[in-house]
């Protein structure tokens, strides 16, 4: 029955295969990425960057009929923007040029991928000798060239700031090396996407969509979870995603996916733009569920041994073939959660960990509410080796299990190794029937 | 030189198809058997069968796609040799899940329902549920259990980390797995 299952997924179209074949999938990733860049620096880094004093207020986003908005009061009603993909200046490709109007007159945010970088600013002479630093991508408006009157670059990605513009609709974008590109920007404000959604759940857990584009239907989200944020900070990485289901007017059912958070320890969290799928567009949304939110905290891509001061890290002799020993190792006790190894057995599916996950009296968790995996990693440490294994979770025997072929462990019994916790992942289950849910809610 | 005339050649028993094969698909199929036995001379040997096994399917098989055709003979064959290689050997220098492993994880542990299953069901099933996906989920899951693509390339196209493609590939297989029962298949 494997063998068959392999075998169809061998089968499958001719056209499936050509469609993924070398490259294409690293040039959706990009092209994905690009968009997220785009939509999410139209909106979110424009509300950020532009409203200089405003940020203290509360959490600010672009909402499509409402502008830039604080919680539910709009703060900057008027945005027009260009974000149509693949628009370069030169060599660098044009993520978003964005203007809105605030009590300054108007101000244009541009964001490059892939821009020039100079290590000397540019300096301009004018005829009295006084000389002037222009920055490396300039705004021409009526014939007027104006310089950034600040820019910053981060990971390939180039924000320049111009403040105190006249209100014009086709700038042309100049680069330093004379390259122009004129833009058209369009009034954003028009949806009937025009609001934000919120879904919360439990006591304190919410997810706030975002809608990104009106006209085609995108949407950020935002988490609001302080547990995940907590254990977030004391991890290398943690990964959230979750789907909505979405009940349209006329009963029908669509998908959204959020997926891919990046917290890396900082309270914030940014989910990519997704957009609802082509079928579902133009059409109301009767309600909204948050179907599954999965949350993935990587603790470990270190070696525990090459640190001062391992989070827990437990050591023992492999047993041999056939045998066990009992034990408890905590690996993880913070937060209300007490992750233990209660036993190691080798059996013929290979190095069997039993392993419990408790939740002692401060938890916040609520077991009808969450599902949990842990993964765990081993490493020997004889002789100074820090050969490292994984150990993935079984959910069908319940146990962590050393990868093995045929029941046979890549190291010897008797070694001396050490067992670390790699990651925790949990996932909330919102929509299942349980009274402990509180009460979904629409904002 | 086009399928239409490898084909051609084919049919007429002309041996300068096998050459015209490895030209275009040998690239492809290598690919496949390496990410299955992670031999290089193993990966040769199966692709060279894989030659053999065309010549003597076509004719009379005249698959639509060359490309797929070559690919699934591949894949059959390496995981032919893949099970034999270990059950031999007992091999445990794999630590990390295969393709095939991971496809297994969707069937039930009793196996009864596997009997009145038929591989060509199950790729209709497959081929209506590839189009339900987003293009990028559509080509991961093709790129992982057609291609038989290693997690740390795959990671490293989508920029994420093996974690995130992990997470991502349960995800898509539970979907698989409740698309086939919704379909009486599983």
């Amino acid at each position: 029955m494997k063998d068959r299952l392999f075998d169809a997924v061998g089968m499958i179209d001719g056209r499936y295969i050509d469609e993924a074949h070398d490259g294409a999938l690293a040039e959706a990733a990009q092209k994905r990425r690009l968009r997220g860049r785009v939509l999410l620096a139209a909106a979110v880094l424009a509300a950020a960057l532009c409203i200089v004093g405003f940020a203290a207020a509360g959490r600010l986003y672009f909402a499509p009929g409402v502008g830039i908005v604080d919680e539910e009061s709009a703060a900057f009603p008027q945005v027009w923007a260009c974000y149509d993909e693949g628009i370069k200046l030169g060599d660098a490709i044009i993520d978003a040029v964005v203007l809105s109007e605030d009590e300054e007159g108007y101000t244009m945010n541009i964001w490059l991928y892939g821009a020039k970088l100079y290590p000397e600013p540019r300096i301009v002479t004018d005829e009295m000798g006084n000389e002037t630093p222009i920055s490396d991508v300039t705004v021409c408006i009526d014939g007027e060239e104006y310089s950034a009157q600040g820019s910053k670059t981060s990971k390939g990605v180039s924000a320049y700031v111009f403040k105190c513009l006249p209100k014009h609709f086709s700038p042309t974008l100049r680069d330093r090396e004379g390259n122009e590109t004129t833009v058209s920007l369009i009034s954003i404000g028009e949806s009937q996407y025009s609001y934000i959604r919120g879904i919360s759940f439990g006591k304190d857990k919410a997810i706030t969509a975002i809608p990104l584009s009106g006209s085609e239907n995108v949407f950020t989200a935002q988490l609001t979870d302080p547990l995940t944020f907590t254990i977030a900070q004391e991890t290398q990485k943690t990964y959230a995603s979750c789907t909505w289901l979405i009940t349209h007017d006329d009963g029908q059912t669509s998908q959204l996916e959020l997926s891919e958070m990046v917290i890396d320890g900082k309270l914030q969290a940014g989910f990519s733009g997704s957009a609802l799928p082509q079928d579902s567009r133009d059409r109301g949304i009767r309600s909204l569920t948050a179907q599954m939110v999965v949350v993935s905290h990587n603790f470990a891509s270190y070696n525990p041994l090459l640190i001062d001061d391992p989070r827990q890290f437990c050591t023992f002799n492999l047993p041999e073939p056939g045998e066990g020993i009992d034990c408890d190792f905590i690996l993880y006790g913070h937060h209300g959660i007490v992750c233990r190894v209660t036993r190691i057995d080798y059996t013929e599916q290979g190095l069997v960990y039993t392993t419990k996950l408790e939740n002692d009296s401060t938890s916040p968790f609520s077991e009808e509410m969450y599902e949990f995996q842990i993964s765990a990693g081993i490493l020997t440490i004889e002789d100074g080796t820090t050969q490292q294994y994984g150990l993935t979770f079984d959910p069908s025997i319940g146990t962590l299990i050393s990868q093995t072929r045929d029941g046979v462990s890549p190291i010897a019994p008797g070694t001396e190794i050490g067992i670390y916790l790699r990651g925790l992942t949990y996932a909330y289950l919102p929509e299942a029937p349980a009274a402990d849910l509180g009460t979904i809610s629409f904002k | 030189m086009t399928d239409a005339t490898i084909m051609t050649q084919l049919h007429a028993r002309d041996e300068t198809a096998l050459a015209a094969l490895e030209q275009a698909y040998g690239r492809l199929c290598r690919s496949i058997a390496q990410n299955v036995l992670g031999s290089a001379e193993d990966a040769e040997e199966c692709v060279n069968d894989t030659w053999l096994r065309i010549w003597q399917s076509i004719p009379p098989a005249r698959p639509s796609s060359l490309s797929a055709y070559a690919g699934m003979i591949t894949r059959r064959l390496a995981i032919n040799r893949y099970h034999a290689a270990t059950a031999a050997r007992r091999d445990a220098r794999a630590v990390v899940t295969t393709p095939y492993d991971e496809l297994a994880e969707l069937i039930p542990a009793d196996g009864e329902v596997g009997d009145r299953l038929e591989a060509e069901a199950l790729a209709g099933a497959i081929n209506a549920f590839l189009a339900t996906l987003k293009t990028e989920d559509r080509l991961l899951f093709v790129r992982r259990y057609w291609y038989l693509d290693p997690p740390t390339a795959l990671a490293a196209q989508l920029g994420v980390s093996e974690n995130t493609l992990y997470v991502r590939l349960h995800r898509m297989r539970k979907r698989l797995r409740a698309y086939l029962e919704k379909q009486n298949l599983l």
